[in-house]
């Protein structure tokens, strides 16, 4: 799950464009300054294919945190 | 599916200066300035007299996202187009694999419906209800 977390944590800067610091797993995307809808979207499209994957819309729907995502991801790798 | 182009969304600092810089090569503005208060940002609308229309949007000062966008030099940022039902074409742009962003209640078109997507490309559109 560390891994995971550290992998999670570059592509979300990346998607942010910033320095993500203090990232924690029970963090929502409210809490998280520029994470808005479009964000949002994006972080998907980027973890889909980071991650050769593909969400379904009531799993992105139940996303209330950034373990869910991981879970998700986990689930579907 | 019909999706009739509306408008070219432009981005910019500050409205009533670029709407003065617009008018240099022949736009007029056709609106009042909005507040989309669910987007965190102004906008209104110019038009030429070859019927090109353009949405100038001024992002508030906490919609980060654009403003970043805004920082990296991005002008053209989306383009809108008329579609009769948000639905249908919600349900077609989903299985033709567009990520839908948000719907809300535009205060620029009356309190219609409208959409935004995003491609794999990040291509993104807007739809506004007729």
């Amino acid at each position: 799950m560390k891994a995971q977390i550290e992998d999670f944590r570059v592509i979300l800067s990346e998607v942010l464009e910033r320095e993500i610091e203090s990232l924690n797993i029970m963090d929502a995307p409210k809490d998280v300054d520029g994470w808005d809808s479009l964000n949002h979207v994006y972080l998907i499209i980027k973890l889909e294919s980071h991650y050769k994957i593909k969400f379904n819309t009531s799993q992105v729907q139940k996303w209330s945190c950034i373990d869910d995502i991981l879970n998700d991801i986990n689930s579907l790798t | 599916m019909n999706f009739d182009i509306h408008h070219f969304a432009y981005l910019t600092e500050n409205i009533e200066f670029t709407v003065n810089e617009m008018s240099a090569i022949g736009f007029t503005l056709e609106s009042p300035i909005y507040d989309i208060i669910s987007q965190k940002v102004r906008v209104c609308f110019l038009r030429n007299k070859e019927n090109i229309c353009y949405e100038l949007v001024e992002p508030y000062v906490e919609n980060l996202t654009l403003k970043r966008l805004l920082s990296n030099g991005v002008t053209i940022y989306h383009t809108g187009y008329l579609v009769s039902s948000i639905e249908a074409a919600t349900d077609y742009l989903k299985e033709k694999e567009f990520y839908l962003v948000s719907i809300f209640h535009s205060e620029a078109f009356n309190g219609r419906r409208c959409a935004f997507f995003v491609t794999r490309s990040k291509n993104l559109i807007e739809l506004i209800e007729l």
